[in-house]
């Protein structure tokens, strides 16, 4: 479906130098803290396993190729190779419907931070975050746990799927098709669909210790398995970065790899190749490090206050 | 059967929803960075008109449903059904109490409807924005009075009741808007 029919860009030229703006003020914050900017392909062979994230393919001459989902494959490759603090702010695709707060196509800034746990990124997301935002604004960090207790009174990690389904129909709306929810399907729901709608306004709201099976390229909690050492960071109830602690147990990650793949099949989704290049890196050695992927366009929407992404974006044809 | 997937929603579709066919409203598309996208849609069940919300994992199909929206004109009601001809092919179909509902009382023989088909059977009548309708009943008024001070109830040949201005008498055609129920103006033959 083609949106755009008029040639005028989608934002206007005030957004525009806004963002530039805006991007340079991150450049300078990475350079200050000797991270420094790598570029690495949009095109490769391989792309993720995820069953929730859908990759673009394209043709060259006979191959066929994926537009990167985000860079933190080629990214992570690079760390086992330099052992450097790096960042990058690229394009990044995904198959799936765009949206108000959504973009097939979309601007991201992924960077990893060497010799740093999952708590010292989050709060060095918040000092690149904060002085970008006009007003000042608070910062609360909740326990993935501790704000399904607060806004749901339920413990996400060990209540019944029933008591889940139970929560949505009451709170959310009735759902279509409910035997084919998994437990994380609810938990999803919830989070999307209640936790975030009631988030209230001018707060950057971290979540930390997501549950062990949304653990995704995060490593386990050492002091608690059931939680994985993941974070996100929402404002206005717009989720805009998705935080590791790295996971550098290469096997591990070819277990999660492989569920994935066998999830992908269950669901009639198409199928994806392991990285394996990916994988070789890890067993060569992925230094401790954690890493975080942050929606330039959303922040955009945050900093200007504009509801439809497409107004931060110079262009929109999709 | 027809289907259509969640990434095929848009304001209009009609699909099956318990089993009654249902038109949707608004398509909202959620997708966490990490997990599971949703559609969160409002939708009227085009049988009795309710609005619910549904929430369907994105990816997921549903039934589509066969309904089209058509104008046939109002023929006569035997006081069970209420009979309709398509002008074009002649067809007639007939309508029961529930699926016809308020619209009884704006029907008059002849005028044209829209009617809603489901599987090719009326799941609701819509009256004309505008009809012309004969007063039955309703109190003398005041002749001359046409300052348009005050109103009285009236009688319509198809059982309605509407407020009528005092000058209005038994035996006159008014012109009625059917969706507010209100009276317009008097027509004068």
């Amino acid at each position: 479906m083609i949106k755009h029919s008029s040639w005028t860009p989608s934002a206007s030229s005030n957004t525009l130098k806004k963002r530039s703006d805006t991007l340079h003020t991150i450049r300078s914050f990475f350079y200050n803290r000797n991270i420094y900017e790598v570029e690495t392909p949009l095109l490769s062979q391989y792309s993720v396993t995820d069953p929730h994230i859908d990759s673009i393919s394209s043709k060259l001459y006979q191959a066929t190729y994926f537009l990167q989902t985000s860079p933190e494959f080629f990214m992570k490759r690079l760390l086992a190779s330099n052992s450097d603090s790096i960042f990058q702010i690229c394009k990044a695709f995904r198959h799936e419907q765009s949206s108000p707060t959504h973009s097939a196509e979309f601007t991201m800034l992924e960077w990893y931070h060497i010799g740093i746990d999952y708590h010292a990124l989050m709060s060095e997301v918040e000092a690149l975050i904060t002085p970008l935002l006009s007003q000042s604004i608070d910062v609360k960090k909740y326990s993935y746990q501790s704000i399904f207790f607060t806004y749901c009174q339920l413990n996400p990690l060990n209540c019944s799927i029933q008591q889940l389904e139970q929560f949505v129909v009451n709170n959310i709306s009735e759902v279509q098709q409910a035997e084919n929810f998994s437990r994380d399907d609810w938990l999803d729901l919830i989070m999307a669909l209640f936790i975030q709608k009631n988030m209230p306004d001018n707060q950057l709201i971290f979540i930390f210790d997501y549950p062990a099976s949304q653990a995704s390229l995060a490593q386990l909690s050492s002091i608690n398995p059931l939680v994985a050492e993941r974070f996100e960071c929402f404002f206005n109830g717009i989720e805009l970065a998705n935080g590791f602690q790295e996971l550098q147990n290469a096997e591990i990650q070819q277990e999660r790899f492989k569920e994935n793949q066998n999830t992908r099949q269950h669901n009639k989704q198409p199928a994806m190749d392991i990285d394996i290049h990916f994988l070789q890196a890890l067993q060569h050695g992925l230094p401790f490090c954690s890493g975080v992927a942050l929606g330039i366009d959303r922040l955009m929407m945050i900093i200007l206050n504009k509801h439809n992404i497409e107004e931060c974006m110079s262009f929109s044809d999709i | 059967m027809a289907s259509y997937s969640t990434n095929e929603f848009k304001g209009g579709l009609k699909i099956l929803i318990d089993k009654d066919p249902c038109s949707i409203i608004e398509n909202e598309i959620v997708k966490p960075g990490k997990g599971q996208a949703f559609n969160r849609v409002k939708i009227r069940n085009l049988k009795t008109g309710r609005v619910i919300e549904r929430t369907f994992k994105s990816g997921e199909s549903v039934e589509a449903a066969d309904v089209m929206e058509t104008e046939m004109q109002y023929l006569y009601s035997d006081g069970e059904f209420w009979h309709f001809m398509d002008q074009e092919s002649f067809e007639q179909t007939s309508a029961d109490k529930t699926t016809v509902g308020e619209a009884y009382k704006w029907l008059k023989d002849q005028d044209i409807c829209t009617l809603l088909l489901w599987n090719n059977a009326p799941i609701s009548v819509e009256p004309p924005n505008f009809v012309t309708l004969e007063i039955t009943e309703t109190d003398p008024g005041l002749k001359g009075d046409t300052s348009g001070g005050g109103n009285k109830p009236a009688t319509l040949q198809t059982g309605a009741i509407v407020k009528v201005p005092l000058f209005i008498q038994i035996g006159e055609i008014i012109k009625v808007d059917t969706r507010s129920g209100e009276y317009v103006s008097r027509i004068k033959e």
